[in-house]
């Protein structure tokens, strides 16, 4: 179990995260929340990135940073903006980051054919990584990241930057990894995480906002979304979410704390919804 | 012991390679070549010419007071001068100015030079009238007259002018008949010169070491030292940026190695720049001895080596150890300061800005820790240290290598608790 007591980073006067308190067990943690909340701060405190300025990380009771290499060697990591060597080819980079998980050769050899079949790159297995695409660029950051099996794999914004259909890819990818590890995904992408999160971790003004799975998430604006094409009906005061057209109509999905359901047609709501509101300031 | 092996080969790429390659080019072309024919060429028309390889062909490396009677240097002087003689009895124009022998040439030049000085408003220059400068004109011509010889295999016995052989006579006669240039450096404002000289003029045996070879030599050795100091600092320093540019300390110190990767990846700079020494080193130096044919100069004493006073009693082959190792050192201290700058450069443009000064500091103090090295000549150890320390520019190559090793040791410390922001 990776826990995380009071945990707090300043940078100087600035408070990056503040009094933070987690407990991760098993399964895909959604980190979610909009940009410079702290998800990727969290994210460097628990791969030993940077440290605390209070607090304490706790990997099955004992401090990481005491830890040190046993706690390192159970973690893989996919940053954001995923750093590789574009002369190296997948196999020689793989080859390179299983020598620095330290990973014995016979068994990083068989792993990484392993993974690189996984992740659908065994046509490219020996061409340079220099003219790869986004996705598959990707790709060898989950192997990679995957190589020394890892049971806390951390992922940092992962589908950044990726094609719908690459997103897709990953997104299953991910969820097949998740089997008895602890996934942690940090995210600002809400359809991400719908589908493979269970739970969902949300940051407000540098604190912890949300520790939930994301129905119970979505239920708290349970009775409070609704659609409409006419706007102009809703005397109370509402948040516009998003638009769609539907028949050459403009259906206007909102959130309001009265009741419209006579002017406007209820809608379940979803996690996008929960996101926009939360952060209607900050998006 | 695998990581460090992949640490290398990242090290060790081919655009790497064929920069160290074309600058390996570069330097040989521009600047060491010229240095080996410069030496060739002082070998055969220099201060002692064929009388060194007569004299080391006859007596071995050194010359004792008994060897240097039987080469009979006044005998030698007394050829010269009839020849001289000979010369000036066959061109009338010497006999216009009353001279009928070399002694008469000698002094009428000296009164010549003197009689036609004038102040020219920027200083005294002898200025002579055109019909003299005319007659002054032939009789140089006439007094270097070359007699004919040939070359051996050896390409030695080069036609030398017979005026320049009396010169040589004249200089192994100062060098090897007297004590005049230990006499002089008794009186040397620097205590080490100074005692030097004293324990020189109790050595009766001087070394036959060719004249120019330790000023020749150091200074190749000066720009080859130059050369692998630089050369050191470029690949550890695009090595170790790299890595901070392309974010893959991300990957690297969450991994089980962690941070000791910094580590592992300083031992393959400093293993590396210790390759570039010896690689450097063997080639650049088996390139002059073997063309230069001085290989067998290696165990010759260094004591007195024509101009350059030297102030350790070591053989040829020490001193090519010696600046050796002082390059070896300078190469490790470069690639140590080198691994310092990459670690606080996030990119490479940002690196080159750290690395020319760097670069230019590990220039200078190559040059001029090792050029005339062990000698009274050499800069640091005359002026920073005003010669009062012993070896003080082999102090210096060791210094700049302690204080990279140091820098880069806190760096490797501090990396343990740094934050990859």
């Amino acid at each position: 179990m990776l826990t995380l007591n009071n945990v707090t980073k300043n940078y100087g006067k600035f408070t990056a995260l503040d009094g933070i308190s987690l407990e991760f067990t098993g399964g895909v943690y959604a980190l979610l929340s909009p940009n410079g909340a702290g998800k990727t701060t969290l994210i460097k405190m628990l791969t030993t990135l940077i440290f605390p300025t209070s607090g304490e990380i706790l990997w099955n009771g004992d401090e990481i940073v005491k830890l040190d290499a046993r706690y390192r060697g159970v973690i893989g990591y996919l940053p954001q903006d995923f750093g590789y060597y574009r002369s190296h080819s997948p196999r020689e980079f793989l080859r390179y980051i299983a020598a620095v998980k330290c990973v014995p050769r016979d068994a990083a050899r068989r792993k990484i054919d392993e993974l690189i079949e996984v992740v659908g790159l065994s046509d490219v297995r020996d061409k340079k990584m220099r003219k790869f695409s986004g996705g598959m660029i990707q790709r060898v950051g989950i192997a990679q990241a995957m190589l020394n099996d890892p049971q806390i794999l951390i992922l940092d914004e992962p589908t950044a930057g990726l094609d719908p259909k690459e997103r897709v890819r990953f997104r299953n990818l991910i969820s097949s990894l998740s089997k008895d590890r602890i996934v942690i995904l940090s995210t600002h992408i809400v359809s991400d995480i719908e589908t493979i999160a269970s739970r969902v971790i949300m940051f407000r003004d540098h604190k912890l906002m949300t520790n939930d799975t994301p129905a119970a998430i979505c239920d708290s604006l349970a009775g409070k979304v609704y659609e409409t094409d006419n706007l102009a009906a809703i005397t109370a005061p509402y948040l516009a979410l998003t638009e769609r057209q539907d028949g050459g109509r403009t259906i206007t999905r909102f959130a309001c704390e009265s009741d419209c359901s006579a002017v406007a047609a209820a809608a379940a709501p979803n996690l996008e919804d929960v996101f926009l509101y939360v952060y209607r300031d900050a998006v | 012991m695998l990581l460090f092996w992949y640490e290398l080969k990242k090290l060790w790429n081919l655009k790497v390679l064929l920069l160290i390659g074309a600058l390996a080019a570069l330097a040989y072309f521009a600047i060491l070549r010229f240095e080996i024919n410069q030496y060739n060429s002082e070998h055969s028309y220099g201060m002692f010419g064929e009388y060194q390889y007569e004299m080391y062909t006859r007596y071995g490396d050194s010359l004792s007071p008994a060897e240097y009677e039987d080469f009979d240097v006044p005998g030698k002087i007394a050829e010269q001068i009839a020849v001289l003689d000979g010369i000036i009895a066959s061109e009338p124009t010497f006999a216009k100015y009353g001279i009928t022998c070399y002694e008469d040439y000698d002094r009428v030049i000296g009164e010549l030079t003197n009689s036609y000085m004038t102040d020219t408003g920027r200083g005294f220059q002898t200025v002579f009238p055109p019909e003299v400068d005319y007659d002054l004109g032939v009789i140089a011509v006439a007094i270097s007259y070359t007699p004919p010889g040939a070359e051996d295999e050896n390409q030695h016995h080069i036609n030398v002018p017979t005026i320049m052989l009396l010169q040589q006579l004249h200089t192994v006669e100062y060098y090897y008949g007297t004590d005049g240039v230990a006499l002089t450096y008794t009186y040397d404002e620097r205590p080490v010169v100074a005692r030097r000289a004293q324990k020189l003029l109790a050595q009766p045996e001087k070394s036959l070491l060719d004249y120019h070879f330790s000023s020749e030599f150091s200074t190749y050795a000066a720009y080859t030292a130059v050369f692998a100091a630089v050369v050191s600092l470029l690949p550890v320093a695009l090595f170790i940026t790299t890595d901070r540019a392309r974010r893959v300390r991300a990957l690297q110190y969450p991994s089980k190695t962690g941070r000791r990767v910094f580590r592992t990846q300083f031992f393959a700079c400093a293993v590396s720049s210790l390759a570039i020494a010896a690689a450097t080193i063997c080639a650049s130096y088996a390139l002059f001895f073997a063309q230069s044919g001085a290989a067998k100069l290696l165990g010759f004493d260094m004591m007195l080596c024509g101009g350059t006073f030297f102030l350790y009693n070591i053989t040829v082959g020490e001193y090519v150890a010696v600046l050796a190792g002082m390059t070896a050192a300078l190469c490790v201290g470069s690639a140590c300061f080198a691994f310092v700058l990459g670690r606080f450069s996030s990119d490479i443009v940002s690196l080159l800005l750290k690395a020319v000064p760097v670069g230019a500091a590990a220039g200078f103090i190559a040059m001029y820790a090792v050029m005339h090295a062990l000698s009274e000549r050499n800069w640091i150890f005359s002026y920073p240290f005003n010669g009062r320390i012993d070896a003080a520019e082999v102090l210096t190559a060791a210094a700049f290598m302690l204080l990279g090793l140091a820098a880069a040791g806190l760096v490797i410390r501090r990396e343990q608790r740094a934050e990859e922001i």
